[in-house]
């Protein structure tokens, strides 16, 4: 047998006691993916096979936390992808607006700069009766996302992008910094509730009208991407909108015909109503 | 068709020029499908589809995240994203951290590739001036599939290609006419 094959054995075997154990399921994202992070994981740890860390994982109290931090991914920034805030405010924002209130999803919220983000530009934009449930799986990043403390080296391109996402004031009228990091006005969590919620496993919890999962579904197989877009379907009131991340699209999926495209480049998708 | 074997293509400074030799030498009817990293900036629409469309035999098209590998394809990888080839030909897209300072990396798409294919792989890596795609070159060969490199003295950016000749000693080092030469015949060799 050669070498990858065993490799592949390992990394099935190690996903599969993590969900028997810890109920995470990781059998269904990109092997590609997951398996370069199970190698990181390898040198963080010290850890000379997957199988030593599968040990690790079954037999070392407050292991399991450590190894999740590096089984996602989180890349994320403030106002990351400009255009696509720039678009929900134009195209998405005067159709919320014809609702009493509003619930938005934020699912896969990482460290929460989305929900920041999408914060601002509501409050901007003269939104008050919302509430944005921003979720993921890994509770550590909720807990890093509820402080709205970030570093503050990323808030020159955080500036720019706010403006070219159609901020209209400055990005500092939301921030004070102080010793290289900033912290954001806790105001702008007041409205949301953070709260640890899995794509591959758990239930809608709520109806929304705006569901924002950007660069989430890219790590899923074909399979598991179906799943939650049934998910998104279920959660979703009639008009309601899908934003995804701009690789990603439910046009190959089989709830394609759900939906209308609002913002192909943007990937802004409709919920349809009943004709 | 489903493609049955494939064509990885790492490429970094000077690499247009390069696929401009590279990307039309891969002649119908053909069993492989071709995925190709281009160093380029992150932000800004990829051109690169719509420069070589009129040059190839193959269709040329942004790779996209789930898509199955079709033969006679090249799929370039879009730019800030990682490209990789999976165990049932379709290909994922992923925005891990940059890899050797590059978001599309040639050594993440090159290792996945000799991971989930092996054999069937052929990889060819061109000019730049880093060493993304060095380590991946050598697992592609580790795991039998055929590595092409091009001939440093031959390349606009020699580093690149040099790297990886440091550590492996690569099935073939050509010179972009020689690699045209091998490419248009590729589909004429026997399966592994």
């Amino acid at each position: 047998m050669k070498d990858p094959d065993i490799i592949n054995i390992e990394i099935e075997s190690l996903l599969q006691s993590v969900f028997a154990r810890f109920h995470y399921d990781f059998r269904q994202y990109s092997r590609s993916s997951i398996r370069r992070r199970i190698e990181q994981a390898l040198v963080r740890f010290h850890c000379p096979s997957i199988t030593a860390l599968q040990e690790k994982l079954l037999h070392e109290e407050d292991f399991f936390p450590k190894l999740l931090a590096y089984l996602t991914v989180n890349t994320t920034e403030l106002f990351r992808d400009p255009e696509y805030f720039l678009s929900l405010k134009e195209k998405v924002f005067p159709f919320l607006k014809t609702f009493p209130s509003i619930k938005i999803w934020i699912a896969g919220c990482s460290t929460g700069e989305e929900v920041l983000s999408l914060s601002i530009l509501l409050k901007e934009n003269g939104f008050t009766k919302f509430l944005i449930y921003a979720t993921d799986i890994n509770p550590m990043n909720l807990e890093t996302a509820k402080k709205g403390i970030y570093s503050a080296e990323v808030l020159s391109m955080a500036s720019k992008n706010y403006l070219l996402a159609g901020g209209k004031g400055s990005l500092s009228d939301y921030y004070e910094s102080a010793y290289n990091v900033a912290q954001f006005n806790p105001e702008l969590l007041k409205q949301v509730v953070f709260s640890d919620h899995s794509l591959s496993t758990d239930a809608v919890f709520s109806e929304t009208h705006l569901i924002s999962c950007r660069n989430v579904l890219i790590y899923f197989e074909p399979v598991l991407q179906d799943r939650v877009f049934n998910l998104f379907k279920e959660s979703l009131v009639r008009d309601a909108f899908l934003g995804l991340g701009n690789k990603e699209t439910i046009l190959f999926s089989s709830s394609k015909s759900d939906f209308n495209v609002i913002d192909s480049p943007n990937r802004i998708f409709q919920k349809k109503g009943i004709r | 068709m489903k493609a049955n074997r494939f064509v990885v293509v790492g490429a970094s400074a000077g690499g247009v020029d390069a696929l401009k030799y590279v990307l039309p030498s891969f002649k119908t009817p053909s069993d492989y499908a071709v995925m190709v990293v281009l160093h380029l900036p992150a932000k800004g629409p990829n051109l690169i589809p719509s420069l070589f469309e009129s040059i190839c035999d193959f269709k040329i098209k942004e790779a996209e995240s789930g898509e199955l590998c079709e033969a006679q394809t090249i799929y370039i990888a879009p730019p800030d994203y990682h490209l990789s080839l999976e165990r049932d030909a379709t290909l994922s897209l992923s925005n891990e951290p940059a890899l050797n300072f590059s978001r599309p990396s040639i050594d993440v798409l090159f290792e996945s590739a000799a991971f989930s294919q092996q054999d069937k792989i052929t990889g060819v890596l061109l000019t730049g001036a880093n060493q993304d795609g060095a380590k991946g070159i050598a697992l592609i060969h580790k795991e039998g599939g055929t590595t092409l490199v091009q001939d440093p003295k031959s390349a606009e950016y020699p580093a690149m290609p040099q790297a990886a000749l440091e550590i492996i000693k690569p099935t073939h080092i050509l010179n972009l006419d020689q690699l045209k030469n091998f490419l248009s015949e590729i589909h004429k060799r026997p399966l592994p």
